[in-house]
């Protein structure tokens, strides 16, 4: 059980499993990255007398209704499905990590941010992504406060619950008996021993950010066509879907793609970097 | 026990009044006033429309005063009537809960049959091919987006196979057989992931049992295997698959918006989504306030339950 983090990570490379979703995430990131190069056509590009073609040499995912190219709106939909999870995740990660962090300042403070939090636990989080977006409109930045919303409060109680945790060390103790003032032990001192936690709730939060954006986009009250979205292209395609099934197919695939990777991701992280979850 | 109780109904209660300060200020947050949005550019024009319509919706008083009103009527299950229809929210809200309520109902049940069973076998299989294919399907379940796969559901039974008869939705009372085949599709979507969470919960749970000094003792005295499993290890294992239950439960509050929307079903997801595209402000509100209302009630059951259910919480 308290094997050396070395050899948990040793063992954790070595899966097959998590290195194949590093490897397909890498793969995702950087065709997102090279979308302009890798990609067939335009993802906005309308072509009449190519509406609804199916799959073939010349468009291997197939055209929509406008004749765009489905496999270049999904390559170009990975920035903005994976750009909004980024953004929303580490927004979600600073705010919710701070807070965190003050909660450890003092009991009063621990109690009010931890009522506060609770109320925004008391939503089921697609609903509260919902909620914002219908408050504030559609569109790709309230897809970031959207989801940014729902995950803060996770990253809270994580960082809190290290905060607590190593507040009670004895080395925390010696700083503050050294004379080091309470926030700079909590910066100095705490915050790097509640990274670990952190980093494994990102990984986790990341695969349900990408599958809170593409089910708001989904439902039209995320990203707008004709942008990109995996939701969105999906949005797009419902009403189509006997007529051409490829529009929903291929963007569906490429979601589960990227969050069966992070998913992956995550427990590979939690294995090597949590020391208190068994090696089973 | 009962001071737990106590505590954490007022838990409760404290976080049931944060959570209606938050929907009533989240309407409040609308960019340009909620009657500027409803008129349109016809009311920019005239200041004395937009102020006989605010003051219509009471929008001209002290917003602290407009909140005590609101929250004494949503008390009294006053939540206002919609803008468009003219129903009060609640009766909408009700009209429609049956088939929402049916339809997590029916996923809970399923992913719980499926998942328990499936989660104890792979932990018996432990580090086997078996345990292995248990293991990779849990987590491709978690990484199906609902939609996704109800969509693919669609394509494969109604379009490719002419399975389904339709998906008008037909109320249980009126017609019990053709209600089940239209809501067994929405039902397996909706529960795929609560099933996948409650495998791998189940799975992590038995082989934390499976570990304890107790069951050495059962083995070392004779107790056959299958009476181990069953009568000494699994009923502590799915103690912690509570909890999970419960934290699935918001998974699938939340999942009918989704489920309802793939198999136009109409049930207060439903509602939600319309009212969000009609901008109907007081069905948005009285909806999430209900939804959440339900979900923290929900939540409260399962932590009672894991309470009632652990004997070593309950001395406490």
């Amino acid at each position: 059980m308290s094997e050396p983090g070395r050899a948990r990570w040793r063992r954790a490379a070595r899966s097959p499993l998590f290195l194949g979703a590093c490897l397909a995430l890498a793969a995702l990131v950087g065709a997102g990255l090279l979308a302009d190069f890798v990609a067939p056509y335009s993802p906005t590009a309308v072509d009449a007398p190519q509406v609804f073609r199916g799959p073939s040499a010349s468009h291997p995912f197939g055209t929509d209704r406008f004749g765009r190219d489905v496999l270049s709106r999904i390559l170009f939909g990975i920035r903005v499905s994976l750009g909004i999870a980024g953004a929303s995740i580490l927004a979600a990660v600073g705010v919710g990590g701070v807070l965190g962090l003050l909660a450890g300042l003092g009991r009063a403070v621990d109690q009010l941010l931890g009522r506060v939090m609770d109320v925004f636990f008391a939503f089921p989080p697609i609903l509260l992504a919902i909620g914002v977006a219908a408050v504030l409109g559609a569109g790709p930045g309230v897809a970031v406060v959207a989801i940014a919303t729902v995950y803060a409060p996770f990253f809270f109680r994580v960082v809190r619950a290290s905060v607590l945790a190593e507040s009670a060390q004895v080395y925390v103790e010696a700083a503050e008996a050294l004379g080091a003032g309470r926030a700079a032990v909590l910066v100095r001192h705490i915050l790097p021993n509640a990274l670990s936690p952190v980093i494994v709730q990102t990984a986790v939060c990341l695969s349900y950010a990408i599958l809170i954006e593409s089910a708001l986009s989904y439902l039209g009250v995320g990203v707008q066509p004709p942008a990109p979205s995996w939701g969105a292209i999906l949005n797009e395609g419902k009403e189509f879907l006997a007529l051409a099934p490829w529009v929903s197919l291929f963007p569906g695939g490429a979601i589960v793609l990227a969050v069966l990777a992070f998913n992956i991701i995550g427990d590979g992280l939690r294995d090597a970097l949590d020391p208190r979850a068994e090696v089973r | 026990m009962s001071a737990y109780v106590a505590r954490r109904l007022l838990a409760t209660a404290l976080t049931l009044l944060g959570v209606s300060v938050l929907v009533f200020g989240m309407v409040r947050l609308v960019p340009g006033t909620i009657v500027e949005q409803l008129l349109g550019q016809a009311a920019m024009g005239s200041p004395e429309v937009l102020a006989s319509f605010r003051r219509f919706f009471g929008l001209d008083r002290p917003a602290h005063l407009q909140y005590i009103d609101w929250l004494g009527g949503a008390l009294r299950g006053d939540l206002g009537v919609s803008w468009l229809s003219g129903k009060p929210v609640l009766a909408l809200f009700l009209e429609r809960l049956p088939v929402s309520a049916e339809l997590a109902l029916l996923a809970v049940g399923w992913s719980l049959l499926l998942g328990v069973p499936l989660g104890t076998a792979s932990a018996m299989w432990r580090g086997g091919a078996r345990d292995g294919a248990i293991r990779v399907g849990a987590t491709l379940g978690l990484s199906l987006p609902a939609f996704w796969q109800g969509t693919v559901l669609i394509l494969l039974f109604s379009v490719y196979l002419g399975w389904m008869p339709s998906l008008q939705w037909v109320s249980l009372a009126r017609n019990p057989a053709a209600n089940l085949a239209t809501m067994a599709l929405p039902a397996l979507t909706l529960g795929t992931a609560t099933a996948s969470m409650i495998t791998r919960m189940s799975r992590s749970s038995m082989l934390d049992v499976l570990g304890r000094e107790y069951i050495r003792t059962a083995r070392a005295k004779g107790v056959s295997e299958r009476r181990v499993t069953f009568h000494h290890a699994l009923r502590n294992a799915l103690i912690p698959v509570v909890t999970v239950a419960g934290v699935q439960l918001g998974y699938i509050v939340g999942g009918i918006v989704v489920v309802e929307d793939v198999f136009t079903l109409p049930g207060v997801g439903r509602l939600l989504l319309d009212a969000i595209f009609q901008r109907d402000y007081p069905v948005v509100q009285g909806v999430i306030l209900l939804l959440g209302a339900i979900f923290m009630t929900l939540n409260l059951c399962v932590d009672l339950l894991y309470v009632a259910l652990d004997p070593r919480l309950r001395r406490e």
